[in-house]
């Protein structure tokens, strides 16, 4: 009897129960999109924080102090060690291999262009190299300084005589892109003149405008030193840092076996700068702090602001649920009069509703929780410009507070119907 | 009595009579203007809090002198004059720097004259083991240079100018570990530099953190360079750019969710509305039937309507001021200014949104046929 009402109160009541459920798959995919996107936030906007730069410096363990002011090197013995190029590869298979979204090796050697003084810098711009594992995988400055603005194209690895110039040093050179020019340097073998080819002009707000940038291997021929890099610039996706983070930064050895295993496998940037000294022996890994210490703070307040965001949303749509479930219960006092007269006893009457609204509650959710993840890729695609990864772990939240929510909005009328005389409610008031 | 007074009374009486489905309904518009009303209090101030966190990035604009040849210097005179060009209240910090190289414990290495409290408020990412020196000749060392030096704080340290073969004895009382060139200076207050470096009244550079976007850190940056020929101003936009990309995104994220916010306010007040028309069939067909206009019914629902959507706002508004500060204190540790515009704003579309509530209901209730409503449906 019990299911034979339940269905009909399906079948028949269908129209008043469509509204209930598209109320709540409304509600549940409101929450579902803002679950899913305060859970992606965080990837999403410390990728849009890259253009701060790179996060990670190695360098060469060095033994003399170096003197630098204002980016200039006053110490004739600094720079005189170097790193592997072949070895940089193994960067990516550290335990944080994919949070390293992209590195750059520097070799620089002054120069002098018309009367101005300036830095060659030997990078990579679009190289693509093969890991131990025998994965591909293309990184260099063309992703590691995504903000740049470039006029022209950018320089090719494999040229021997491309160069991007900065717009400082364009400007006051009057150099533009396409231009040939002719730089002088210092080299091993004395002072020589060396062509380039300018195929861009960079703005990237920051002192490297008054340097040039060419591919690697020319300033290694020129230099002499084939297969070396002074230093590395590695851009990675962090974990904002906490107490644990702080501790293992002074000394990881100072952490218990347990600790120590939740460090190294958490996206810290001391974790990653730890997995670095290790794969690379000689090396030293330093966080930028500028760069890392204000990419966790940022990350931090807008994961926060985005979960009171969701709370919010979650509220408003908890309540819109709420109000319609009693509204649609309070529509029905005839039929619990009429129910009561015939003899129902009041649990019989809230078993009745309770089930009804678990079911509205659970249909809602799921089509509210589909709804959901349409509604977070369009907005991850508006405002970020890239779809959300879909958490598994959404849809029993869901679930749950769709169910809830339909029941306790029921439950507050059923409450106030059950008590209702049956003569009353029958009689209309 | 007037007609007016008719109307008032039976608008007031309805929702009188009704009271807990008026209170679903007020609860409703409530609480969704509340978070609607927060919402925007917090979307019209982030720029300003969250361009200010951004600070935390460190110096946007950096001072050298306009003729950059080697070791040429700024007066700190001029420098001083020319930071009453800056409106004290974009200036987050600013710090001169006097660079020279020093030898002490048989290394060679950079010293900085600096300014201590400005250098905090300049570069908030310094992470410092110790203290920020109080006295004249206490000194923070880099962290790498500390290890080079064995150096502990509390130890002295005497370093001696490499120009001008002057000795003094400092104490660290401070580490300060950065990641980058920092890590290998010393850093003392900047009088102390001057007289030890031989550059009485005279810095390298200067770095200031100011708020504002690129452009107009680039207007502050010309303004700068033309008042004071011998300056020239660096504005460093790479931050200014990103914090501009950034404050975008997460300005349209929060103008999504307060229209989704709407939309279920909406829904919610206007499912509560029909059944209040539903509830009432046999009331309208009675006052159908004794020659009430679709007109006339149709303005007893929108007056009973604004007079909810005014509650509503008024009792939203400070609903909404309360979770704006809630978010502003949690978030950005600060106080959300309470905007006026915002206010009218969030009242008059409090009023709206009953109003579209109500159209469908009042449809239904204009097309009520009284004699089938009277007789028992």
């Amino acid at each position: 009897m019990f299911w034979r009402m339940l269905k009909k109160s399906f079948s028949k009541g269908l129209k008043g129960k469509l509204l209930a459920v598209v109320t709540i798959a409304f509600g549940a995919s409101l929450a579902s999109s803002m679950l899913n996107i305060s859970l992606d936030i965080g990837d999403k906007v410390n990728r849009e924080l890259k253009t701060y730069g790179a996060n990670i410096l190695v360098e060469p363990r060095v033994e003399t102090v170096p003197l630098n002011i204002g980016g200039v090197e006053y110490n004739p013995l600094q720079g005189q060690s170097f790193l592997e190029e072949e070895s940089l590869s193994s960067l990516k298979t550290i335990f944080w291999a994919n949070n390293i979204l992209s590195f750059t090796p520097y070799l620089e050697q002054p120069a002098t262009t018309g009367n101005q003084d300036t830095v060659l810098v030997g990078t990579w711009f679009n190289k693509e190299i093969t890991t131990p594992a025998g994965e591909k995988v293309v990184t260099g400055a063309v992703s590691l300084k995504a903000w740049w603005k470039v006029n022209g194209q950018w320089a090719e690895d494999s040229s021997e005589n491309q160069a991007m110039v900065g717009a400082e040093l364009a400007k006051k050179t009057g150099i533009k892109p396409g231009d040939n020019v002719k730089v002088l340097v210092n080299t091993p073998s004395g002072r020589r003149e060396q062509a380039l080819k300018v195929t861009g002009v960079f703005d990237s707000g920051s002192g490297d405008d008054r340097k040039v940038f060419v591919p690697l291997a020319l300033i290694q021929k020129l230099q002499g030193t084939s297969g070396k890099v002074s230093k590395v610039e590695v851009s990675a996706l962090t974990t904002p840092e906490n107490e644990l983070a702080r501790r293992a930064a002074k000394d990881p050895k100072s952490l218990s076996s347990e600790e120590y295993e939740r460090w190294y496998c958490t996206a810290y940037v001391g974790a990653i700068t730890y997995q670095i000294e290790e794969i690379l022996p000689g090396v030293r890994a330093n966080a930028i702090r500028q760069v890392a210490e204000s990419e966790g703070l940022i990350l931090g307040k807008i994961q926060l602001l985005m979960l009171l965001l969701t709370a919010a949303a979650l509220l408003s749509a908890a309540l819109g649920i709420s109000s319609l479930m009693t509204t649609k219960v309070l529509e029905r006092s005839k039929e619990i009069g009429l129910l009561k007269a015939l003899g129902a006893e009041g649990w019989q009457v809230v078993v009745l509703f309770v089930a009804e609204s678990v079911i509205s509650g659970i249909i809602g959710g799921i089509l509210g929780y589909l709804m959901g993840l349409g509604f977070a890729q369009v907005i991850g695609q508006a405002v970020f410009g890239s779809g959300l990864s879909i958490k598994i772990m959404v849809l029993p939240i869901v679930l749950t507070l769709s169910v809830g929510v339909a029941l306790m909005g029921s439950l507050s009328a059923i409450r106030m119907l059950v008590n209702l005389r049956p003569a009353e409610v029958l009689h209309g008031r | 009595m007037t007609k007016q007074a008719m109307y008032l009374r039976m608008v007031t009486a309805a929702l009188k009579n009704r009271k807990s489905r008026v209170a679903i309904a007020l609860l409703a518009l409530v609480l969704g203007i509340g978070v609607i009303s927060g919402l925007l209090s917090v979307y019209s101030d982030i720029t300003l809090k969250m361009s200010k966190e951004l600070r935390s990035y460190g110096a946007n604009l950096v001072l050298v002198p306009a003729q950059q040849q080697e070791g040429s210097t700024l007066e700190s005179a001029k420098l001083n004059r020319m930071l009453e060009q800056v409106p004290q209240e974009k200036t987050i910090g600013y710090s001169p720097y006097l660079y020279g190289i020093v030898t002490g414990n048989k290394q060679r290495f950079v010293a900085v004259g600096v300014d201590f409290s400005g250098i905090q408020k300049v570069s908030p990412y310094w992470s410092l083991d110790g203290a920020w020196p109080s006295e004249n000749n206490q000194i923070v060392v880099g962290s790498a240079l500390a290890e080079k030096l064995e150096l502990k704080v509390g130890q002295k340290l005497n370093i001696t100018a490499e120009e001008t073969g002057k000795t003094e004895s400092l104490q660290v009382v401070g580490m300060v570990t950065t990641g980058s060139t920092e890590d290998y200076q010393v850093f003392l207050e900047l009088n102390k530099a001057q007289v030890l470096l031989g550059k009485e009244g005279q810095i390298h550079t200067a770095y200031l953190s100011v708020m504002g976007n690129s452009a107009e850190l680039i207007t502050l940056a010309e303004t700068i360079s033309q008042a004071e020929p011998g300056i020239k101003a660096n504005p460093i936009q790479q931050i200014a750019r990103s914090e501009g990309v950034i404050l975008e995104k997460i300005r349209t994220l929060v103008y999504l969710v307060v229209i989704v916010i709407l939309a279920s306010t909406l829904l919610c007040v206007s499912t509560t509305m029909m059944a209040m028309v539903m509830e009432r069939r046999r009331e309208i067909g009675l006052r159908k039937a004794l020659g009430a206009t679709n007109r006339a019914i149709a303005g007893e629902f929108l007056g009973e309507s604004a007079l909810l959507g005014i509650t509503g706002g008024v009792l939203g508004s400070l609903v909404g001021w309360g979770i704006a500060q809630v978010i502003g204190l949690s978030v950005f540790k600060a106080y959300i200014t309470l905007r006026p515009s915002v206010l009218m704003a969030v009242i008059i579309l409090s009023v709206l949104v009953a109003w579209v509530a109500v159209i469908m209901p009042v449809r239904t209730a204009a097309n009520i046929e009284p004699a089938l409503v009277l007789k028992g449906e």
